[in-house]
């Protein structure tokens, strides 16, 4: 995981999130791209959410799908990139105050495993082209 | 276009929690035209998103058009108003407006397309601009003061939804969720139909509404999100947009619609008030979700639709294309409505006749 900051979270400047159903909805409101994760790119969503290191995710994956560690490794560095990429996360290095535990792993046996992916919707952004967006519009308080 | 400065007012009033000289001022401008020219002012008294809202209105062309598309909005007589609307037409009364360009008034201002949205610090006072009409909406008095150059110049789209973006952030403040929508109703239950542009959901709406069902919305709808179901959803507007493919597949309707006049705007205006075969209202319970799907193909039954699904459709829509922009506050209430509310997908195929019919086994298979 070189280069790879030891822990993200959500970029709330940029970015809104919501998991539903076991699956993660992201939308970027500045590029008006939005995202959905599910099965395995849930569960790293939470993780994030929870403040876990992106190192120990893959213990936590590991522990409940039927995955190796090094493949699990492998895959979370390619989403958690893409993340970073589509500036929906961003570094943050303060410890999580909020202690982790890995994924319920029922009665021991493993879930099957499928690869995380981040599914992008662009339709908005087409849309958003001639009227995009407004970021920091939320900075200011509406309610009574 | 999307501009944002932080620029100081330049009426210096600092920010203070109800920056003062511009709100004022306009509605010292408004008694002024009252007073100038009493036997031009039109009072209107009727709900808006279930909340008594009074409207004064001087300008007789203007008050016919601001109010031609309130005809789904329920009238009351007594009711204290939890908003005052004050309006004027400067042509009409020659009353000039304190300020002629909303950007830049207060302390925060965006453009965004052709409108500009200016706030105070406290977001108590916010004031929009679309071409020529500037409204300001002070949040603490519960009072719209605002103006237009000419009721003669005032856009297709400001005479079919009047106020839309002021009276959006107004019931942002109200705890009420704007929704991309379109709504209709059957029996006091209510069936939305979110999306984004060009998804189906004016076709969707367009087609119940011919078949009988009352209408509440093409396009914008106010959810009263609260902890359990029912969730109350208002149409603000009696009015909905044709463009040419609407105009082709419901002629009855086209006959009534106002054509544009303009090559920004290409779709026409039907005003519900001027096709008596519409039955409007103003809310309803909403019963269940209903996403649209257009096929190339003819129309399958609806079939059920998961949670994720439906936010997917509920969320990008409305948080990106809505004023004012959502955030995560805004996706925690839609989820809550996804979550609570049964959703189905609904396909539009060739045939739009197949529509109401399907919105009626939507009905039926909702408790």
């Amino acid at each position: 995981m070189e280069g790879l900051a030891s822990r993200v979270r959500l970029n709330d400047q940029e970015a809104v999130a919501k998991i539903i159903d076991g699956e993660a909805i992201l939308i970027n409101l500045v590029s008006g791209v939005y995202y959905s994760m599910d099965g395995t790119g849930a569960v790293i969503w939470s993780l994030i959410q929870a403040g876990e290191p992106v190192e120990r995710m893959a213990a936590s994956l590991a522990a409940s799908y039927d995955v190796t560690l090094e493949q699990a490794a492998i895959d979370i560095e390619a989403v958690v990139r893409e993340l970073l990429e589509q500036r929906l996360v961003v570094p943050d290095d303060v410890p999580s105050s909020f202690p982790t535990a890995p994924v319920a792993a029922g009665n021991g046996t493993k879930l099957p495993y499928v690869a995380p992916a981040l599914n992008a919707y662009t339709d908005m952004g087409d849309l958003l082209a001639l009227d995009p967006p407004v970021p920091g519009f939320n900075d200011i308080s509406w309610e009574k | 276009m999307n501009k944002q400065s932080d620029s100081p007012r330049p009426d210096g009033s600092g920010d203070s929690p109800f920056p003062p000289s511009v709100f004022d001022l306009s509605r010292a401008a408004f008694e002024l035209a009252v007073r100038e020219h009493p036997s031009m002012v039109h009072e209107h008294c009727g709900t808006l998103l279930g909340r008594p809202v009074r409207w004064r209105i001087v300008g007789q062309h203007f008050a016919r058009r601001v109010v031609a598309p309130l005809s789904n909005t329920l009238r009351f007589d007594d009711a204290t108003p939890d908003l005052e609307i004050e309006l004027w037409d400067v042509a009409a009364t020659g009353v000039r407006p304190p300020v002629e360009v909303a950007e830049g008034t207060l302390v925060r201002s965006w453009t965004v397309g052709l409108e500009t949205l200016t706030v105070s610090a406290d977001g108590q006072l916010v004031g929009h601009q679309l071409h020529t009409t500037i409204l300001w909406l002070n949040r603490a008095a519960r009072r719209i003061v605002g103006w237009t150059a000419a009721a003669a110049g005032l856009s297709l789209h400001q005479r079919g939804k009047p106020l839309q973006t002021i009276l959006s952030i107004w019931g942002h403040g109200c705890g009420v969720q704007a929704v991309h929508a379109g709504l209709v109703a059957r029996d006091h239950r209510a069936v939305l139909f979110p999306g984004k542009s060009g998804s189906g959901k004016s076709t969707a709406t367009l087609a119940c509404a011919s078949a009988g069902y009352a209408f509440l919305s093409d396009d914008w709808v106010g959810v009263e999100i609260g902890d359990d179901p029912p969730f109350v959803a208002h149409g603000l507007y009696g009015s909905a947009w044709l463009d040419p493919m609407h105009a082709r597949r419901f002629p009855a309707l086209a006959v009534h619609a106002v054509p544009t006049g303009s090559a920004v705007e290409t779709k026409s205006l039907l005003l519900m008030s001027d096709a008596p075969e519409i039955h409007v209202a103003s809310a309803a319970p909403l019963a269940a979700l209903a996403l649209p799907r257009i096929v190339d193909r003819a129309a399958a039954p609806p079939v059920r639709a998961t949670r994720a699904e439906a936010l997917l459709v509920l969320a990008p829509s409305t948080v990106l294309q809505l004023l004012p922009r959502g955030g995560r506050r805004e996706l925690e209430r839609l989820a809550r409505l996804a979550e609570q509310v049964p959703a189905y997908w609904l396909e539009l195929g060739h045939d739009l006749g197949a529509i109401p019919g399907h919105v009626e086994e939507i009905l039926a298979a909702t408790p």
